[in-house]
């Protein structure tokens, strides 16, 4: 699933319906967003009723709160700001523990088509899983927002209120681990395989 | 990490905004001219893609969109037609004391309800008494909860006794009733839990204290 960015001016006029109380318009956006948020959140925790909860309150208070949005960012930045923020309150709510490991899942859905086969699929998932496992929560939140988000720093910087600089380097540190632990899964699947430490 | 324009680490750091489409056309043509010549920076390209697309498979476990949705038109419903908060209020410490003095309001209301409508129905407990002039505790109004229409009012009275809770407003149009709970110290996801595993309580929210 990748994310085509949506056109601003759509999303905006559905935050402008929304602050006058259009419902539909509401239920537009929250369709549109569904599965960004769920992917965004699935590096936060694996808990379905979770998602759904943070999902409901990120748009609980973009319904309150349309009017007052101004466009100084894409409403995208500003949806999934929201939502990283419920997302962080409803887990330090948990106990936090959510944060600091994600569990790897045995009975996740088979995913849709992206890659041939369903083989493939689990092999990329699998090597992900471990890849993941060994970032802290932070690291994957930056990972996901620039890789699979495609979003700029400045973005990433407004959604998780961070400075440039310690996103520069969250941003570093697992690009470094992930190329450490992967190498012989990436290995398996690329053309060239690099020489084992 | 000092980098300079065709480092390897350089190099490496525009991978992922070439990847995800932020980077100019200037950093893309330095990649692609360094990974023309440097077969170790292709591969840390291959394995960042590869990353990229394990990222973009779908998250397993979701949840279900439309059933959330509906859950937020209630949300919504309900919290339109009871008697607060307000959607679309203004910025936060204007509406918590405004909700404050509404709950005040309502609770004095209540009060003197109470002792014009009935007063011989009313038995302070252990034979306390209470004046009207003494002050009311006043329960903080935390959660909305829709009764199912087969809970009896006994049922009800029962489950707000053992869940120590107090109904601060309602019901609205819709039936709802604003609780608050008398425990100073309530473990709220775990009440919140067992309201919510009744069936005979059609729905039950956590009144928000707005964004975190």
């Amino acid at each position: 699933m990748s994310f085509i960015p949506r056109p601003d001016e759509v999303d905006q006029q559905l935050l402008q319906a929304m602050a006058g109380g259009d419902r539909q318009a509401l239920a537009t956006l929250y369709r549109a967003y569904h599965p960004r948020l769920c992917q965004f959140l699935s590096r936060l925790t694996r808990r379905a009723d979770l998602m759904d909860e943070i999902i409901n309150d990120c748009f609980w208070i973009a319904w309150q709160k349309a009017g007052s949005f101004r466009g100084d960012s894409r409403v995208s930045t500003w949806i999934i700001g929201i939502a990283y923020r419920c997302g962080l309150k409803a887990l330090r709510r948990e106990g936090g523990s959510e944060l600091d490991s994600l569990d790897a899942d045995a009975d996740a859905a088979p995913p849709s088509t992206l890659v041939d086969t369903p083989d493939e699929q689990r092999e990329l998932r699998d090597w992900l899983d471990k890849g993941l496992q060994r970032l802290t929560w932070d690291q994957r939140v930056v990972v996901e927002l620039v890789y699979a988000g495609g979003h700029s720093l400045d973005e990433v910087a407004a959604i998780t209120q961070a400075p440039v600089g310690t996103l520069k380097s969250r941003l570093f540190h697992a690009r470094l681990k992930l190329r450490n632990l992967l190498p012989e899964l990436a290995g398996d699947t690329l053309p060239r395989k690099e020489a084992q430490p | 990490m000092t980098s300079h324009p065709g480092d390897h680490a350089h190099i490496q750091a525009l991978m992922p905004w070439v990847l995800n489409g932020q980077a100019d056309a200037t950093q893309q043509a330095e990649v692609a001219q360094h990974l023309s010549h440097c077969p170790a920076c292709r591969e840390e390209m291959a394995r960042q893609r590869q990353l990229q697309a394990a990222l973009q498979l779908p998250a397993p476990s979701a949840p279900d969109a439309e059933r959330g949705l509906d859950r937020l038109m209630q949300r919504i419903e309900l919290a339109s037609a009871a008697p607060a908060p307000a959607p679309a209020a203004a910025s936060r410490p204007a509406r918590t004391s405004r909700l404050s003095l509404a709950l005040a309001a309502c609770v004095a209301l209540q009060a003197v309800a109470i002792a014009v409508l009935a007063p011989r129905a009313w038995h302070a407990p252990n034979d306390e008494y209470r004046l009207l002039s003494q002050a009311v505790p006043l329960v903080k109004a935390q959660l909305r909860v829709l009764p199912a229409p087969q809970l009896s009012l006994a049922e009800w009275q029962a489950l707000l006794q053992s869940e120590q809770l107090q109904v601060v407003a309602g019901p609205n149009a819709l039936g709802a009733y604003a609780l608050g709970t008398t425990t100073p110290k309530v473990d709220m996801p775990a009440l919140l839990a067992r309201l919510r595993s009744r069936a005979d309580l059609r729905l039950v929210e956590p009144l928000a204290e707005d964004a975190p």
